[in-house]
């Protein structure tokens, strides 16, 4: 008999594969229960540890629920009041209950949300949900109020560092010293060491080289006073140890954070004064220096100690914190698994509404749009496009909410005009050239026509919420004639067909780089185009992948890009447009060179009193829209939806409320735990 | 045999060098740099920090070193004989050693646990997907030949070659945007492997108060149906044409004759004679599965959301992250250079015919 593979055997072999798969399957379940339990487990034994400290408490004599600090305490300038105010606030609502899921839709996928390392605004929206910084900012007043620390005080020391500066500036810096910065090159490119050797000598002491010295007094200081009752969501108490542990952190060499560090870089040391008293000390006198030290997110010192800095380096999912909501298990997780944050049932604080925070991974904008449509996100950022299609949905718009506000926080459009290009100046090294470039492109027509509308015109790198953005400036006009005029003024002809030529002869054409695979950027450029082409004035679009772009930008190697910058409540506009940036590397890459923007910018740095640094901004907004290195486009305006279950929601001088505001009144509520 | 097998064994080795070799140096050679990495999103840039971050990678991955030194110590790092380091990290001796296939300098990971992430989706998918294509390429493959020139053989080529010619990324967009549409008809989940609440889910379809509940299983493979779909319907149309030419070729061949001249019935001379003899070219076709099952689809993975293979290695290249590129490739074209010697070795087992003596 032949021994051929039959129907027979075709069928017991199904049947071992489907008997295998359910093997697994049960074990998968089975697997499934065990976490399950493990979980409940873990909640009751917290519970049991809760009930134990508040009967202690009890015992000892009564629960002390308030923030302030009986007596005693160091000295404040300024305290700060309830943190929770808003949130106790929503409490008081008609209607207000907790309970329902949050459900947020991300255009993109998060591959990393351990602090520090995440590098992406996914990654910081989820940390910030389940992070805490010593300050918060109010949402109306946009002014610092406290979150962990109830008060501060900031010890002016500028004078006495002023005085040290002066003498160590007198003495020279020798050949050892310099090698030892970091940014030195290393001893095997003996070329470049030698040449920064060379730059280091000329140049001498830098402020911020003697302000790290550990004879010179701190420029400022400022010292927390921490809340006595916070704690992180596994009841440990978080005190003065774990802010000295963050900056510590941060500042190791081999943890991966080399963003963080170049702005931590200002500090000089954090040193603890007592069990919730923190001091940090600032080697260089820096107006951020409040927002620098409050806005830093304290990560636990018995948490993240454990980790040495490579292993943690190459954490994807650690992520614990005192905030409001927690990992349910807060060092599993992946990339591609599902990211929720459970409500922190320990926090010190008053609490949200909602149980969890799910973040969906989408990474194309139809899916999104369509789950956004069913219901199955309940927050859609749309770009003007989407916003003005699902506008115009009626159904969509019976059951979800809009919203569309300029960000205090987002970035502005522009055009930057290379002023050196191979060491020689270009043609748009003379600022009436630059005007007039600005006065051809029509920005309104822009708004209008690229963004639907969906922008404000910006005169300058200030947002127009800001204190430092100059009121008085009036955005130059769309006006071909005037253009003309002072490109002739700086020595430009017109032709006999209407074409403008170089003061050189030859004709007016340069090519605008952008980014390509963007389309509002392509769109944007093609208007611009046709603009020029009307005044006589050649474009040519020149679209560059990222990396490619980034080069060119980095060698200075194009006429005219257009890009973005982002920009914050008060925007330092140093490495943008200090002389000192113009240097290879800087992203002064237009070699824009005002000195008496630079003396307002280096003044307005270290001016910490905010009446007389906000005049100098302003001043510096005004020398920037007179020079127009930049023809400073838009701001474009944040379009949001949202889903009309949720009450609260109210838009404020910094965008949204915060979602500890928020609620779903309970015949409204989709998600069941 | 034996001889032909370690031959072709040995020039897999060259060939993979020669491959990565290639891959870097268009990599290499392309203008840019790792400069999308110091990017912000949506374009704009964090200025203070660009720098640092430049220096900081520079110095913890050598990215400023010559490339060929890069490309060196990367293929160093993957081949099981190589260099080693001593104590004070300096290459000493030659001696084996574990593979290693390098790091991802963007998100500091080893490549090995970024793949180990991405490849239970992908694997997922293709194992699906495969049995569906060729279940369905075989038997329109038989039908169609069977039929020559009728309705259905027709019908059946005009269709395939109808779906075949829907371009992917348009079909999964329609299918997202219509068919997982509250509005049109809410068949398919419209993101992901698993819903919103699969981790609340009993495992195994339940009524929970009388209301149905589908189950963490059944959700799964609801939110697996869209994809594979996707991924299936213009899969088969190659492979059917090329059952159809193959059983063809065999109907006309003069055994088949002497089968239905002895009276052997017609589903027997098709099955046991014809089919047998037509499966060949499906194993050259085969060969093209090991390396598929791993490399994953790159626009399936978009448009559904789904972080595989695919996307890994779109990710990585656009983010100029060369060790990840460079050790998918060789992992994939060695699997691509195996199962095309598999498939030379299982013809001589099909076809005593051929030989490679």
């Amino acid at each position: 008999m032949e021994n051929r593979f039959g129907v027979k055997d075709f069928v017991l072999f199904l049947l071992l594969i489907v008997l295998i798969i359910s093997v697994w399957l049960a074990m998968k379940q089975y697997d499934r229960q065990w976490t399950e339990i493990r979980s409940l487990s873990a909640k009751v034994d917290a519970q049991g540890t809760d009930i134990y400290a508040i009967k202690k408490s009890i015992d000892e004599g009564g629960i002390n629920l308030t923030t302030t600090r009986p007596g005693g305490g160091t000295p404040t300038t300024l305290s700060s009041a309830d943190p929770f105010a808003r949130v106790r606030a929503a409490r008081a609502l008609p209607g207000f209950t907790a309970g329902d899921w949050f459900v947020e839709g991300f255009g993109g996928s998060v591959a990393k949300i351990s602090p520090l390392l995440s590098g992406d605004t996914y990654g910081s929206q989820i940390q910030g949900n389940v992070l805490e910084t010593l300050l918060q900012r109010d949402p109306v007043t946009l002014e610092w109020s406290g979150l962990i620390a109830e008060s501060w005080k900031i010890d002016d020391n500028v004078a006495a560092w002023d005085a040290y500066v002066a003498k160590r500036k007198t003495v020279p810096i020798t050949k050892e010293e310099v090698l030892t910065e970091p940014a030195a090159p290393p001893a095997d490119k003996p070329a470049e060491r030698a040449a920064y050797v060379e730059a280091r000598l000329k140049e001498g002491r830098t402020e911020e080289l003697i302000g790290h010295e550990p004879t010179c007094p701190p420029a400022l200081s400022i010292r927390f006073q921490l809340r006595p009752n916070v704690s992180f969501s596994d009841g440990t108490r978080l005190s003065a140890d774990d802010v000295v542990f963050t900056y510590q952190f941060i500042m190791n060499p081999e943890v991966n954070a080399p963003r963080e560090r170049s702005v931590f870089d200002r500090i000089k040391g954090v040193v603890k004064e007592g069990d919730l008293a923190v001091r940090y000390d600032f080697a260089v006198p820096y107006f951020e220096s409040l927002e620098l030290a409050g806005s830093t997110q304290v990560l636990a010192k018995h948490f993240y100690d454990a980790y040495k800095p490579s292993e943690y380096n190459e954490t994807v999912g650690t992520l614990f914190g005192s905030g409001p909501y927690k990992m349910e298990n807060p060092k599993d997780w992946k990339p591609g698994a599902l990211i929720q944050l459970v409500r922190n049932d320990r926090y010190w604080g008053l609490g949200p509404a909602f149980n969890r925070m799910v973040f969906r991974e989408y990474t194309s904008d139809v899916p999104r749009l369509t789950a956004f449509r069913n219901g199955e996100i309940d927050r859609l950022s749309a770009f003007p496009e989407q916003y003005d299609e699902l506008k115009r949905d009626d159904q969509l718009a019976a059951r979800t909410m809009r919203f569309e506000y300029l960000n205090p926080v987002g970035g502005y459009r522009y055009v930057a005009w290379n002023q050196k290009r191979n060491g020689k100046p270009t043609v748009f090294a003379d600022r009436r050239v630059r005007q007039a470039m600005t006065m051809l492109i029509d920005r309104q027509r822009l708004i209008d026509d690229v963004m639907l509308g969906y922008g404000v015109i910006a005169t300058g790198p200030f947002n127009p919420q800001s204190k430092q953005y100059e009121p008085g400036l009036q955005p130059y006009p769309h006006d071909p004639a005037r253009a003309k005029q002072l490109l002739q003024e700086a020595g430009c002809k017109v032709d006999a067909a209407g074409k403008i030529l170089k003061p050189d002869g030859s004709p007016f054409s340069f090519k605008l780089t952008y980014p390509s695979g963007n389309p509002n950027y392509q769109k944007m450029v093609f208007l611009f185009k046709d603009s020029f082409a009307d005044a006589g004035v050649t474009l040519e679009p020149d679209p560059l992948e990222w990396a490619v772009f980034t080069t060119r930008l980095a060698n200075k190697d194009f006429d005219a890009i257009t890009l973005a910058w982002s920009a914050g409540i008060e925007t330092d506009i140093f490495q943008m447009f200090h002389s000192s940036q113009a240097a290879a590397g800087g992203d002064n890459f237009i070699s824009y060179i005002s000195p008496e923007l630079d003396s307002a910018i280096t003044q307005a740095r270290r001016t910490l009193d905010e009446g007389a640094r906000m005049t100098l901004w302003n001043r510096a907004h005004q020398i920037l829209h007179d020079d127009q290195p930049y023809t400073f486009l838009v701001f474009p305006k944040t379009l949001l939806f949202m889903q009309n279950r949720f009450q609260n929601v109210q838009k404020l001088p910094l965008g949204l409320n915060g979602n500890e505001e928020w609620f779903v009144p309970a015949n409204l509520q989709k998600w069941k735990e | 045999m034996l001889g032909y097998v370690i031959r072709r064994l040995l020039l897999i080795i060259p060939t993979l060098i020669g491959i990565t070799l290639v891959v870097f140096g268009t990599m290499a050679l392309a203008p840019g740099d790792i400069g999308k990495n110091l990017l912000g999103d949506e374009g704009s840039m964090r200025p203070q920090e660009r720098e640092a971050v430049r220096r900081y990678l520079n110095q913890r991955f050598g990215l400023d070193k010559p490339f060929y030194m890069q490309y060196l110590r990367w293929l160093n790092n993957a081949l099981p004989l190589g260099m080693v380091t001593n104590e004070k990290g300096e290459y000493s001796r030659l001696a084996f050693k574990v593979p290693d296939l390098g790091r991802s300098f963007v998100r500091d990971r080893p490549v090995i646990d970024m793949v180990a992430d991405a490849l239970p989706a992908t694997m997922l998918l293709q194992v699906l997907t495969i049995p569906f294509i060729y279940a369905i390429a075989v038997t329109s493959g038989v039908l169609a030949a069977r039929h020559q020139g009728k309705l259905l053989d027709i019908g059946l080529g005009t269709t395939f070659l109808a779906l075949w010619s829907i371009p992917t990324m348009w079909a999964g967009v329609m299918l997202i945007g219509f068919l997982a549409n509250k509005d049109y008809a809410q068949l398919f989940p419209t993101a992901g492997l698993h819903s919103t609440a699969s981790d609340r889910m009993a495992f195994l379809p339940t009524f929970v108060g009388g209301a149905f509940q589908r189950g963490w299983l059944l959700d799964a493979l609801w939110h697996l149906a869209a994809p594979v779909l996707t991924l299936t319907y213009a899969g088969f149309a190659f492979m059917s044409k090329v059952m159809r030419a193959s059983v063809l070729d065999n109907l006309s061949a003069d055994f088949v004759r002497t089968a239905r001249a002895k009276g052997v019935s017609e589903p027997a001379v098709l099955f046991r004679h014809v089919f047998r003899n037509s499966i060949l070219p499906l194993i050259t076709m085969a060969s093209g599965l090991l390396p598929g099952l791993l490399g994953g689809s790159i626009i399936v993975e978009q448009i559904f959301s789904i972080n595989g293979m695919g996307k890994l290695s779109l990710t990585a290249i656009e983010q100029r992250d060369f060790e990840v590129v460079l050790s998918i490739t060789l992992v994939i074209s060695l699997l691509s250079l195996v199962s095309i010697l598999i498939a030379d070795i299982c013809y001589t087992i099909a076809d005593p015919r051929v030989s490679y003596e």
